[in-house]
């Protein structure tokens, strides 16, 4: 399906539409400190994009591609990390840069062996003119998927951030919510692909709702300031780059870091005045 | 519905292959006020964890208030360290007084009776000038004294505590003291502590943890048994002689 609209308007619409779940699931990764996590899935996404890739053009298979193979490694990578963090919590850690790694390698091995152009580069660091219109209906569903997990168990969620051990004792499912969460960044990282790629994507996820942190304020007012945030700098980082001729989403990503460390900055100076 | 609050039997527990707990059997009465002393890393978490379910030993019998710990611990209030609560996540006092109201089932809001209960629990510790203040902003009193608000609002037939004067002035300590002393009688409590000028008067029994667990009638609290347990000489405080002024 394609819905006839230029390129700026679909790059316009997109950061619109994925700054919902941004704002809701950056926050939540800021207050969880995930932060390595979602940048292990989201890099990891690299190796799901070269067998995708590779399936399709290297063995025909029709139904194959970059995209589904990036939304199964997300997953799979977000269920793995969940999993060693059940099993094994002292190497957490560890396995966490393990699939980092090893996801990007697994990429590139693929994508070398890949028939034709394959340009890893437009994965990385993303590529405006590839947004298409299934990133953003891809956008509205992790929208809808954000909205139905976290609206029902906003408190259960905010136990779960300030003391696991007690959210446990009140019989919460601390490990399904735990992983629906992660599920729910890893797709996250691909709705945001096309646009910044899945090296910057972390920078939209955390920077906003990482600024919104900065000033003490309940946690569902930081998602919605981290929302509007993520919305402001992806639309200025998007002008910017129009105007300037630089990639968008590194200006984003730029944007947002240096807009973090004026916040913190000034913080720090009022604290000390 | 038996009597007993708290029963362990033959209860072992090791972390890898080191040993925390061995051998442990324990029985808490309803309504009683026990009081666990044990040096820092002797197991004293790790047991009120097992007695939770939140942590599986490897062999032995655990049972509260009669049934098996994840079914009951619902009826069970627990005031963790409050080291192991994330202070940089923004919750406000209430906020986290409420959280003892959950597991009621779904929903995004907090029903009138919840509401109701933690306004009960936030004046009873005297809490409610500050109900809005961020629990990162609190003193470690005010802290301390939240989570047992939070653990109160679960309407708790077991108390149980970790700790409560870690990082407490000793004002406050003796504030929380006197909360607990109001408890007593009324649901049974298992105050798990190294601080031992929380054996008041108002404890019925002590018992020591380190590895093994074994029960000091409180008179007999002597010198002798504290070294076995910190394997060091102490000098016992003779607290019944300092309570006993405060009284007059």
């Amino acid at each position: 399906m394609n819905l006839g609209l230029g390129i700026l308007a679909n790059a316009f619409l997109i950061t619109l539409l994925s700054s919902v779940s941004f704002g809701i699931l950056g926050t939540l990764v800021v207050v969880r400190r995930i932060s390595s996590a979602a940048g292990a899935i989201s890099h990891s996404v690299l190796g799901g994009i070269g067998i995708g890739l590779f399936c399709e053009r290297a063995l025909g298979i029709p139904w194959s591609g970059p995209l589904p193979g990036a939304i199964l490694a997300a997953l799979v990578s977000a269920l793995g990390i969940s999993w060693v963090s059940l099993r094994f919590q002292q190497r957490e850690d560890t396995v966490i840069g393990g699939i980092w790694a090893v996801g990007m390698a697994i990429g590139l091995l693929f994508l070398s062996k890949t028939p034709g152009y394959a340009d890893p580069m437009s994965y990385l660091f993303g590529n405006i003119l590839l947004v298409s219109d299934t990133d953003l209906f891809l956008t509205v569903f992790l929208d809808m998927a954000v909205l139905g997990v976290v609206a029902p168990f906003y408190r259960e969620i905010l136990a779960l951030c300030f003391d696991e051990s007690f959210a446990k004792v009140r019989n919460i499912k601390t490990e399904i919510l735990s992983l629906c969460m992660l599920l729910l960044v890893a797709l996250a990282t691909v709705a945001m692909l096309r646009l910044v790629g899945l090296i910057l994507v972390i920078a939209l996820l955390t920077l906003p709702a990482a600024i919104a942190c900065v000033f003490p304020m309940k946690l569902w007012k930081a998602m919605i300031v981290a929302g509007v945030l993520c919305l402001l700098l992806s639309w200025a980082g998007i002008i910017a780059s129009y105007f300037l001729d630089l990639p968008t989403g590194s200006s984003i990503a730029v944007l947002a870091g240096a807009v973090y460390l004026v916040t913190i900055g000034f913080k720090a100076r009022a604290g000390r005045a | 519905m038996g009597h007993e609050a708290v029963c362990l039997e033959g209860v072992n527990f090791a972390y890898a292959s080191w040993p925390v707990l061995e051998e442990v059997s324990l029985l808490v009465a309803r309504g009683e006020y026990v009081c666990i002393l044990g040096p820092n890393g002797g197991g004293k978490t790790t047991l009120l964890k097992i007695i939770l379910g939140l942590t599986m030993p490897q062999s032995g019998r655990v049972s509260l208030l009669g049934q098996r710990p994840e079914q009951a611990r619902m009826r069970a209030g627990y005031m963790p360290q409050a080291i192991q609560s994330d202070l940089q996540v923004p919750v406000t006092l209430k906020e986290v007084v409420l959280m003892g109201r959950l597991g009621g089932g779904g929903g995004w809001r907090y029903s009138r009776s919840d509401l109701k209960k933690a306004e009960e629990v936030l004046a009873f510790l005297g809490l409610e000038p500050m109900k809005d203040r961020f629990f990162g902003e609190l003193s470690g009193g005010q802290r301390q004294r939240t989570l047992l608000a939070r653990a109160l609002a679960c309407d708790p037939e077991v108390l149980l505590l970790d700790e409560p004067t870690a990082n407490v002035d000793p004002e406050g300590g003796k504030l929380l003291a006197e909360f607990l002393a109001e408890l007593k009688g009324k649901i049974a409590l298992l105050l798990v502590t190294h601080d031992l000028s929380f054996v008041s008067k108002h404890v019925d029994r002590v018992f020591c943890v380190n590895r093994r667990v074994v029960e000091h009638p409180t008179s007999e609290l002597d010198s002798l048994s504290l070294h076995d347990l910190y394997n060091e000489p102490m000098r016992l405080v003779r607290h019944d002689l300092v309570l006993g002024n405060e009284e007059r």
